[in-house]
């Protein structure tokens, strides 16, 4: 993938108004400015109903902004998204019912304009070679979504865009797939750009965690996360670790934010 | 895969021969309580004499319930076609939902009984007449579940595929018919019984062949064995169509909450 520059995501004055609801726009994004680097873990943290997931959407060309202007890779987020660029995985992990695992993540190959794809080393790459014959069905909560995330890098995605995919799951699965993410991230050299409710999964595994406010949301702040990788268990009990999230918390629940 | 499909259709076996030990003894309560009433054999023959009579005369019975079955079966290949068409057509043309609704449900209101004579009366007294009876019939819950089948896909989905910039073809292919395929499959085992009801009416009307002709010359004979005897062939035939239809969809989507829902807690 050529490297035309090192900006994946550049967000100028981002805004976005829905559409008119009893004559009243309802802003959910407003002077939204930040850059995402290439290859960087970029965490999107904010009260809920602030439009995290609105501005994931407008990454991947779901949605379009009304103002500002978004470039992803640099092009508009709509023909980034016809080129897989940009990718978007769910809270639900999505998966088709009535296909295998391995049907499931050959799904992009299929879609859009006939891409090229590898879904056998992508379901190593997330361990679950030995279920590439299963049912979702036949899956924990967990499994299913590390095909769903096999399935989004088998787009060859430059951006991963991720909408709370561990929400779901318990304490130690969320813990496990932590880092299978940052192992997948590392290996594949992917942008992540990740919403979460959790401040400690914020910590453990942003490079740089962008915090929005209330709507109509605007950057609030942007922290760097300092950690050197790779970072393991051992990080979620140092009292820095702590100390980060309890800042980050006492930002959230500040009525300013 | 295979082996999980195979266990579904033992299960499918496993039921259709639980139902057929409960039928056989319905009519052996049914035998026991004509023979001990002394009820008089026009009224209710007892099981044993329509079967006998079924075996005697199969012969004759059964070129008019294969009329009966292809009329049947070619009005619900008519109806299923023409129903998913319409529900794809409706899914990219919101409009002409609420153009065909109505006019759906008015059809379903008239009572066939009422149509049926008028249709002879356009068509003909041969085949097309009842094929146009079955499908009528067939339509209405195949076109309802398939259209509801095809927008019960859930918004993460749609989104994914979107993400993924799939085509209008590729999203109603890959995620819509397989999502709508169990509630595809509940309403043709409806039509599948529907279908013969709507081919023996027909043949009730006016027909020269079919079981439903056949049930009518033993009324007017006040032959009641045979006209029982007939008339369970056609109900058999569509039971069996109706369980052949549950195989496939076994066979095509192993997946169903249907074929799946019999872990129950």
């Amino acid at each position: 993938m050529e490297s035309r520059t090192d900006i994946t995501v550049s967000a100028r004055n981002v805004g976005l108004d829905y559409n008119r609801i009893h004559q009243q726009a309802i802003t959910v994004l407003r002077n939204i400015t930040f850059d995402v680097k290439r290859a960087e873990f970029v965490v999107i943290l904010g009260p809920s109903g602030c439009g995290k997931t609105t501005l994931l959407k407008t990454i991947c060309g779901l949605i379009s902004v009304t103002e500002g202007e978004l470039i992803v890779d640099g092009e508009p987020p709509d023909i980034a998204k016809s080129r897989h660029k940009a990718v978007m995985s769910f809270q639900d992990a999505c998966l088709l019912r009535w296909r295998t695992v391995l049907e499931n993540v050959r799904l992009p190959e299929e879609l859009g304009d006939q891409r090229t794809g590898n879904a056998a080393a992508m379901l190593e790459l997330v361990g679950l070679s030995a279920f590439a014959n299963a049912y979702p069905d036949e899956l924990s909560g967990g499994m299913k979504q590390r095909v769903a995330l096999a399935r989004a890098l088998n787009c060859q995605p430059t951006i991963l865009a991720m909408d709370e995919p561990f929400g779901q799951l318990d304490e130690p699965g969320r813990a496990t797939l932590n880092d299978e993410l940052l192992r997948a991230w590392k290996n594949t050299q992917v942008t992540v750009v990740f919403v979460t409710h959790s401040v400690p999964e914020a910590v453990y595994l942003a490079d740089r965690i962008i915090v929005l406010t209330q709507r109509p949301s605007t950057i609030g702040r942007v922290i760097d996360v300092p950690f050197a990788r790779p970072r393991n268990a051992f990080l979620r009990s140092d009292p820095q670790f702590f100390a980060l999230c309890n800042t980050i918390s006492a930002i959230l629940s500040s009525p300013a934010a | 895969m295979n082996r999980s499909i195979r266990s579904l259709l033992g299960q499918r076996v496993r039921h259709a021969a639980f139902g057929l030990c409960i039928l056989i003894g319905a009519l052996v309560v049914l035998e026991t309580i004509v023979k001990f009433f002394h009820i008089s054999s026009y009224l209710l023959p007892p099981p044993t004499t329509i079967f006998y009579k079924l075996f005697e005369n199969w012969g004759t019975i059964a070129p008019h319930l294969m009329v009966t079955t292809v009329e049947a079966l070619t009005g619900f290949l008519l109806a299923t076609v023409i129903a998913i068409c319409l529900a794809v057509c409706c899914l990219w043309f919101p409009t002409l939902e609420k153009l065909i609704l109505p006019m759906a449900v008015i059809l379903q209101t008239v009572p066939v009984i009422v149509l049926a004579p008028v249709l002879v009366i356009t068509l003909g007294n041969g085949i097309a007449s009842k094929v146009v009876i079955a499908a009528l019939i067939a339509f209405f819950p195949t076109f309802i579940n398939a259209a509801r089948g095809l927008v019960s896909i859930e918004t993460p989905h749609l989104e994914l595929f979107q993400t993924l910039n799939a085509n209008r073809w590729q999203t109603l292919l890959k995620l819509r018919v397989p999502t709508a395929l169990p509630y595809l499959f509940a309403s043709l085992r409806i039509a599948a019984a529907n279908c013969y009801i709507g081919a023996v009416i027909g043949e009730w009307v006016s027909a020269s062949k079919g079981i439903g002709y056949l049930a009518q010359v033993y009324l007017y004979q006040i032959n009641i064995d045979l006209l029982y005897a007939t008339v369970l062939t056609s109900s058999f035939a569509a039971l069996a169509f109706a369980y052949a239809i549950g195989l496939v969809e076994t066979l095509m989507c192993p997946w169903s909450r249907e074929s799946l829902g019999t872990q129950r807690p």
